[in-house]
């Protein structure tokens, strides 16, 4: 019986592991520019909603959920745009991230009547400024979220 | 003599086997090329897109105080007139319009200021366009004890693009 010399195992696998390897790279490749151009888009829009929150008062200072429509009350819309905004089903988180105590800052009571004085004008005394990262999740899809300065 | 060189058959069943492997290479690769052009054209519509929107955004938050007019011509097509800091061609304090005319949006600068629409004859001005649109809107939220308003929001209604929906918050006080 004449011998036969066939390809071995090792010579199989790393053939098969150079050919994924390739393959894999091509789909990596294309896979990132998919998932960049998709994030882009989200996240462009979602900046747009992020911005009805510059200075909104009402809303962004506590967790909550909401319809889109709601953080632009005070405009007089048109019902169509009205109507889109009320399907997008909102959430807003709040997170507290920082809290800056002024009364550290307060002039002492046996400072010069000139340093009190001067506190009391600027009324300064004991504000208390807060720090917080508000996120907006709309959709289940994509979410953006903005540092806050709250100042009382 | 022993002869220890490939059959036929083998040869044809490697190179059989190679020309399948290279095919779906190949056919990797063209499609990779494929996605490629179409996300480069993407990218290229997307940041066409956010330059209008920093335009917009830019003429609206330096706007000079209370100089923003909304001259409401139906319920999709506003007429705005302003002065502004932001120039696209080097001016100071240059006047703004935004106007839509034949489904395209324009955006107009002079040194002379926009009084009424339709404009004057012997206007004067520099133009651009911002692309077709379906609808241009910009709503106005009153400020507190003032007739300034203390916030636009800017509602662009692209016919080929997302529509650009932006809260702007003017910077230039009285």
């Amino acid at each position: 019986m004449a011998k036969r010399e066939g390809f071995t195992l090792i010579e199989v696998m790393i053939s098969v592991l150079i050919i994924s390897t390739v393959v894999m790279a091509l789909y990596t490749m294309n896979g990132n520019s998919s998932f960049i151009y998709t994030k882009s888009v989200q996240e462009m829009e979602s900046n747009g909603y992020l911005s009805f929150l510059v200075a909104n008062k009402k809303y962004g200072f506590e967790s909550d959920s909401l319809d889109m429509d709601r953080l632009l009350e005070g405009y007089d819309l048109e019902d169509a745009l009205r109507k889109k905004l009320k399907t997008i089903k909102l959430k807003i988180a709040y997170n507290e991230l920082y809290t800056l105590d002024m009364s550290e800052f307060d002039v002492k009571e046996d400072a010069p009547d000139e340093y009190q004085e001067d506190q009391k004008e600027k009324n300064q005394a004991s504000m208390v400024f807060e720090i917080g990262k508000t996120s907006l999740l709309f959709e289940q899809k994509s979410n953006a979220s903005i540092l806050r300065l709250r100042v009382p | 003599m022993k002869h220890n060189a490939f059959t036929l058959m083998e040869m044809m069943v490697s190179i059989v086997i190679f020309s399948i492997m290279v095919l779906f290479l190949y056919k990797s690769y063209a499609q990779l090329h494929v996605t490629n052009n179409f996300f480069a054209e993407k990218s290229q519509e997307l940041g066409s897109y956010l330059k209008k929107k920093q335009t917009v955004y830019l003429d609206f938050t330096l706007a000079h105080y209370n100089s923003v007019k909304i001259l409401n011509q139906n319920k999709d097509e506003d007429v705005v007139f302003m002065q502004t800091n932001n120039s696209l061609y080097g001016r100071i304090h240059p006047y703004v319009a935004y106007i839509k005319k034949d489904k395209e949006l324009y955006r107009l600068e002079s040194l002379r200021p926009f009084e009424n629409y339709p404009l004057e004859s012997d206007s004067d001005f520099f133009g651009e366009s911002l692309g077709e649109v379906k609808g241009f809107r910009v709503y106005a939220q009153s400020g507190e004890g003032n007739n300034a308003a203390s916030s636009y929001l800017v509602h662009i209604d692209f016919a080929e693009e997302d529509a650009l929906l932006y809260k702007v918050v003017p910077l230039n006080e009285e």
